[in-house]
């Protein structure tokens, strides 16, 4: 049979089924012809990579901007799809700011070169919270856990694919890091950078406040800038750093007061009923039984935040299971139902 | 292969929690099926994408208000198509028929992973950096044929650009992306995709 070139390739709407796996008929079309030529199945399989590859950058980047127009949408309502209507201005328009932007382009490369910067990439993959207004539990793909504070922020990868974890904090957020040597995690926030490699540790660097103060639970901690290393934190130790004088102040804390803020918040988080009674029986020191097997097995999520006695708790996941709830007179609980059906 | 209706812990807990990650994973995945029926409806790129989010955001505004919301899945098609089509009374038997509309293959994507994960950082260096500097229309395209799938003959109408310059851009997107890659990146591609197909060949058989 005939030696097929790229272009006659990417015009045959057929390969393109092949390559994509989309049309049964295709996909058997193509394989026997492989088999018939098999001088070309080197070049075909090039090609096929290549246009998986193409489809799969060219998807995520396409939903990853879209997305963030629609972020930037939420953040500020008031300028509803503005930045879409941009392209659709007349041709004559285009011309002229291709023209501008080129000249901008060709200036900025010059300029680029004399200084020899480097250009990040832009990062893909990266979430970005919404300033909550309450507390929030964030997991991590590592497992790592953060609990943000109320008008916080943080900025993660969805998938952590480089070799340090890095994620960027605004305002105050209580850390639990899994324990990771070949990967750094690394928390940016303002000219700050705190390393570890599997702790526990609270920041608190609200740009308003004139203080950022890192306190360490557990593990160890390093805090630098740019330049250098500002101080390493042991547990029950405080950094804390002030923007007006540059001052840095390393000072013994009790940490388990600078964590308060968090420490009484439940995240019953994707959990079955089963495993959210253990979480409670810890924290209020209460056995808790099942009388039937199927109750047991409800999953759900639900956070309580303020403080919430146990019987507000209990109450809350009983109705959103279908179940229901007695204390005994030793004080025991016993929750009953039909279970649920999904 | 995930489909919509599977998203039902995402929409819990973005409707329960807030959960930004989940209403991310809602948006990249609706924004994918949307758009391949909106385009398959013949409707305009860029009218696609902007009812795309003008949906996303009237769910992210309105959230609270959701709680009671059975089927997301049927929800958010039949939002979709409501605006798309700019009819207040979408029947639902109207969006039922298209919710049996295949959810396209996303496996290229799946072994597009792979792909990259089975050859050097240069491979996914390369195509991000390729990918990257596209122009916007030129990556639209790339993406409506290489993800979606779209023939020449509704990329062309749904951008109001010819066949030729379609399917220009797109030979071209792959001509050079493997100029790019050199011989060296190629060959270790092949390989990857050979023991791809005996991956994904023993992942069907086991399903």
């Amino acid at each position: 049979m005939q030696d097929k070139d790229l272009s006659g390739l990417i015009e045959d709407e057929s390969f393109l089924n092949y390559c994509l796996g989309k049309n049964a008929e295709d996909i058997r079309y193509w394989e026997s012809w492989l088999k018939d030529n098999p001088g070309q199945r080197e070049k075909i399989d090039e090609i096929k990579n290549l246009i998986i590859l193409l489809g799969h950058e060219a998807k995520e980047r396409e939903a990853d901007e879209q997305y963030q127009l629609l972020r930037q949408r939420i953040v500020n309502p008031g300028k509803a799809s503005e930045p879409l209507k941009l392209l659709r201005y007349p041709a004559w328009l285009k011309v002229a700011a291709a023209a501008a932007i080129l000249i901008f382009a060709a200036a900025g490369f010059y300029f680029t070169r004399m200084k020899s910067v480097q250009v990040n990439p832009v990062p893909i993959n990266l979430v970005e919270t919404p300033m909550i207004k309450d507390h929030q539990l964030i997991k991590l793909a590592d497992g790592s856990t953060v609990v943000l504070n109320a008008n916080s922020r943080l900025k993660y990868p969805r998938i952590f694919n480089s070799s340090t974890r890095e994620v960027t904090l605004l305002g105050e957020g209580y850390f639990d890091i899994r324990h990771d040597v070949s990967h750094p995690f690394i928390v940016h926030t303002g000219r700050f950078k705190i390393t570890v490699l599997g702790t526990a540790f609270n920041i608190k660097a609200y740009n308003h406040e004139k203080k950022i103060t890192v306190t360490v639970t557990r593990g160890k901690v390093s805090v630098s800038d740019n330049a250098k290393v500002l101080g390493v934190i042991t547990p029950d130790h405080q950094l804390s750093y002030n923007k007006e004088d540059n001052s840095i102040v390393q000072l013994p804390v009790n940490s388990a007061k600078t964590i308060e803020w968090q420490t009484r918040d439940l995240f019953l988080d994707d959990m079955t009923m089963q495993q959210a009674a253990k979480v409670l029986e810890q924290r209020f020191n209460v056995k808790i039984r099942f009388s039937s097997e199927n109750v047991k097995k409800c999953r759900f999520t639900g956070t309580f935040i303020h403080g919430e006695k146990l019987e507000d708790i209990l109450r809350v996941i009983c109705d959103f299971n279908n179940a229901t709830y007695t204390t005994s007179t030793e004080g025991q609980v016993v929750i009953s139902g039909a279970g649920c059906a999904e | 292969m995930r489909k919509g209706k599977d998203l039902k812990e995402e929409w819990n807990a973005f409707i329960k929690k807030e959960s930004e990650p989940a209403f991310y994973d809602l948006y990249t995945h609706y924004f994918h099926y949307l758009s391949y029926i909106g385009l398959k409806k013949g409707f305009p790129a860029t009218k696609v994408k902007d009812n795309i989010n003008d949906l996303f955001l009237y769910l992210w505004e309105n959230r609270t208000t959701l709680q009671h919301t059975l089927n997301h899945h049927n929800y958010i098609l039949t939002a979709f198509l409501r605006k798309l089509y700019r009819k207040e009374s979408f029947s639902s038997d109207e969006s039922l028929k298209l919710n049996e509309l295949e959810e396209f293959g996303m496996v290229p994507s799946a072994e597009a992973v792979h792909i990259i994960n089975a050859s050097s950082a240069n491979v996914s260096r390369i195509l991000k950096e390729y990918v990257g500097q596209l122009p916007q229309s030129q990556r639209n395209m790339v993406y409506q044929k290489f993800y979606l799938g779209l023939s020449y003959k509704e990329i062309a109408e749904n951008n109001q650009v010819s066949i030729n310059t379609v399917y220009n851009t797109i030979y071209k997107a792959v001509d050079k992306l493997r100029s790019l890659m050199g011989k060296e990146q190629l060959g270790i591609l092949s390989i990857a995709i050979t023991i791809l197909t005996a991956i994904f060949f023993i992942f069907f058989k086991n399903r």
